[in-house]
């Protein structure tokens, strides 16, 4: 068995939550059975990470707060962004109609004279 | 005017009131929070900055930039917490967004030093504690641990992080990294294989092998 192999079987074993079956140590060499004992006491050891937290300067959390509060200040609520790009394409369409009225007059003086 | 129930203080700059120490439920203020009630949300950041943090720092490393990765978490959780149904504790759907943020930060990081970071390739720690001589005196697997976690390359820490600490489903970390669930099981083989080997060494057999 390979030591890739070996990775595959502690993998199953994790999402099986069988890793310290001893059943999953049969027709494992003993290189293999040692480091399935590695393997083991990784996944003991960094399991216990979850419970520990880092310290943190209280302070932060207020700028989180401030920050929050500044972007939602900033930031264009939904009804502002909608109102803005109905009057921006009302403001293009009118526009629009301008240069044709201008165009359509200018032609008229030819087809008159 | 203030109800004369409540207190004010000055909490990091910020002028708050503070309601009495009455016992609140996180459902409660969830539900607050998604009416709109502004103390609420900032209730559950304080109360989940510690653990978004911790998860942040050991994504992307830098405490500077866990702190700006932690901001951003919060942001967006403030603007979809209307999509937070409550099927799945506060804490896994932050430590989601969590994961997301901290791999478009280190996405950016990458872009900016304009070179990719592949799967092996770690990022240069300089701090005496990386010392790989240091490494193999320290005393505990616990201490070995953590100097090897700060060892590895970021694509293969998130991975391990997510799954063996934070117990998250490979179908979900593929999601929030952006990629395939293969690509996240052959990332984990590969980062708990490199967290053994550094921690306990390459046996001359194995080696061999």
């Amino acid at each position: 068995m390979t030591t890739s192999r070996l990775e595959r079987v502690v993998s199953e074993a994790i999402e099986q939550g069988r890793l310290y079956d001893p059943a999953i140590e049969d027709g494992l060499t003993l290189l293999e059975q040692a480091q399935l004992a590695q393997y083991r006491r990784l996944l003991r050891t960094i399991r216990e990470l979850r419970d520990e937290l880092d310290p943190v300067d209280p302070g932060r959390v207020g700028e989180v707060l401030a920050y929050i509060d500044e972007a939602v200040t900033n930031a264009p609520s939904g009804r502002a962004r909608k109102v803005a790009y109905i009057g921006g394409l009302a403001v293009v369409g009118a526009a629009g109609a301008v240069v044709c009225v201008v165009q359509i007059r200018h032609r008229r003086p030819a087809f008159a004279s | 005017m203030l109800d004369p129930q409540v207190t004010v203080a000055d909490f990091g700059g910020r002028v708050e009131r503070i309601r009495p120490s009455v016992p609140v439920s996180e459902e409660e203020l969830i539900a607050a929070a998604q009416d709109g009630d502004r103390e609420a949300f900032d209730e559950l950041v304080k109360r989940h900055y510690r653990r978004v943090f911790t998860l942040a720092r050991r994504l992307v490393a830098d405490a500077d930039d866990a702190h700006d990765v932690t901001q951003e978490v919060f942001l967006r959780a403030y603007r979809s917490l209307d999509k937070f149904r409550g099927d799945a504790q506060l804490s896994t759907w932050l430590y989601r967004i969590t994961a997301n943020c901290a791999a478009t930060h280190l996405g950016k990081s990458s872009r900016h030093r304009h070179d990719a970071l592949g799967d092996d390739e770690a990022i240069v720690d300089e701090r005496p504690d990386s010392n790989p001589e240091l490494l193999a005196d320290a005393a505990s697997v616990r201490e070995r641990l953590d100097l090897a976690i700060a060892e590895l390359p970021p694509r293969l820490r998130a991975v391990v992080m997510l799954r063996d600490v934070y117990e998250m489903p490979h179908e979900v970390i593929a999601t929030e990294l952006g990629i395939s669930e293969s690509a996240a099981k052959v990332r984990l083989h590969r980062a708990r294989k490199k967290l053994r080997e550094r921690i306990f060494g390459q046996s001359a057999a194995e080696e061999e092998s």
